[in-house]
């Protein structure tokens, strides 16, 4: 009869994990000594006690994925931006603010405000707002999705880089005021481009964020996985700059 | 049953054990009915295992609110691929491992943030932790599972809390089961020199 069971033992018996012959002898081993019973006893408190909070997700989960469930090509999904859950973040640095979304929308409450009734025609363009305290969460038509930080403006084909007719491929072009952050799907034949007021940040299969705001010049770009370029407009031949992973810059475009 | 020197177990609070005959059938089921587009099935399939996915990651993320999220995107990405979803292990297994890597590609995703943050506002102090003031033997316990190592803690939780066996548990995190054995060992010993104080 050994003076103590070991403790890998002794969990595999507790969590029920011994073959019978094994357990057995466990347990002669507790019936022999009031200490040893004393033991097992306390350590089936800790062991069988359980989590001491259950988890209970919100019925809006439930609503959200019903949503999408529902209605594969709804339209964005808008976010209440809640300051609670930001805590701690500095507030007023879009940088920060696209490393967050980086984490891909930690985000709370969700409310579907629009869908699309019908798919619109590839050459309308879609457009996006936000106010102030929204977020936009968008999953664009060729598979990309977008962030959109509140009082932000986002324009887009909405057959953005549908194939023509012919077999041209069509650029991904969109069209930003404020602050976005964008997770593209690859697609080299398509570049995936972003304007904003005096530039354009083209992309190939990246996450990054860009936020131009009038107040102040030029841009700021952060970019989370890949590379992107930014030229001075769709013309510019050669970049002026290119970042890549782990890169912010502010850009002022002469 | 290892009866009379068993304590007293709340067994209302314990789901169905997860490989039982009646649940594996349950399982079976809801995933062919599923695959089918069935969206009835669907949301019973949701519901039956939202809130034990939910705390697992909850307690991998440490924040309720992220766990949601994960959770959300989770069921999306499975509904989405119904067509093509192929469950190979029993359902729980299929879907612990699956909350898990992503719980997992979330916090990689934090420590880009922190690091981006750290870079745009250097020095910023941390958000402050409260100190826990540990009055009942509940608390006790929980700390003392919260001060467990992370992998020590993560086997822990599976086993005791989600009523995973050694097996399903070394499946859902990719190592063998003579790890999780020693694992579980180490988190016994660990418990018991932690919570000696509180045994009257």
């Amino acid at each position: 009869m050994p003076d103590d069971i070991d403790s890998f033992t002794l969990a595999r018996y507790l969590s029920g994990e011994l073959g019978s012959a094994d357990a057995a002898q466990v347990e002669r081993w507790i019936a022999a000594d009031g200490g040893h019973r004393e033991l097992v006893e306390s350590l089936r408190k800790i062991w069988d006690r359980g989590a001491l909070q259950e988890f209970d997700a919100d019925d809006a989960v439930w609503r959200r994925i019903a949503a999408r469930v529902r209605r594969p090509h709804a339209g964005p999904a808008l976010v209440r931006d809640g300051g609670g859950a930001a805590a701690g973040r500095p507030a007023a640095s879009v940088v920060a603010w696209a490393a967050a979304a980086a984490v891909l929308l930690a985000v709370g409450g969700v409310t579907l405000l629009s869908e699309w009734r019908d798919p619109p025609p590839p050459n309308a363009m879609r457009e996006v707002a936000t106010r102030r305290g929204q977020r936009a969460v968008l999953d664009l038509p060729d598979g990309s999705r977008a962030v959109l930080a509140p009082e932000s403006r986002l324009r887009f084909a909405a057959g953005l880089g549908a194939r023509r007719r012919g077999g041209a491929q069509a650029a991904r072009d969109l069209f930003l005021e404020g602050e976005g952050y964008f997770k593209v799907q690859h697609d080299s034949t398509r570049p995936f481009r972003v304007h904003v007021s005096h530039a354009v940040v083209d992309d190939i299969g990246t996450e990054f964020a860009v936020a131009s705001r009038p107040e102040k010049p030029g841009l700021e770009v952060v970019v989370v996985v890949g590379a992107v370029t930014v030229r001075r407009d769709s013309n510019a031949a050669r970049p002026s700059l290119s970042l890549s992973r782990g890169d912010l810059a502010r850009v002022v475009v002469l | 049953m290892r009866g009379s020197l068993a304590g007293p177990r709340s067994e209302s609070s314990r789901a169905a054990a997860p490989t039982s005959a009646p649940v594996v059938a349950r399982d079976r089921e809801w995933v062919d009915r599923v695959r089918a587009g069935d969206v009835q099935a669907f949301e019973a399939l949701f519901r039956a295992y939202k809130n034990d996915l939910g705390a697992f990651v909850a307690s991998c993320l440490r924040s309720h609110e992220d766990a949601e999220e994960v959770i959300q995107e989770l069921f999306l990405h499975l509904w989405q691929q119904r067509r093509v979803w192929a469950v190979a292990v029993p359902l729980n297994v299929y879907l612990f491992r699956a909350a898990r890597n992503r719980a997992i590609s979330w916090l990689r995703h934090e420590r880009v943030e922190a690091a981006v943050r750290e870079r745009v506002a250097p020095g910023q102090p941390p958000s402050s932790d409260e100190v826990a003031r540990v009055t009942e033997l509940e608390d006790a316990i929980e700390q003392a599972v919260s001060a467990l190592p992370e992998r020590c803690r993560e086997v822990f939780r599976l086993n005791r809390y989600h009523h995973l066996r050694y097996a399903e548990v070394a499946e859902i995190m990719g190592i063998s089961v003579k790890t999780v054995e020693v694992q579980m060992g180490r988190a016994l010993a660990t418990l018991r020199v932690r919570l000696a104080g509180w045994r009257d």
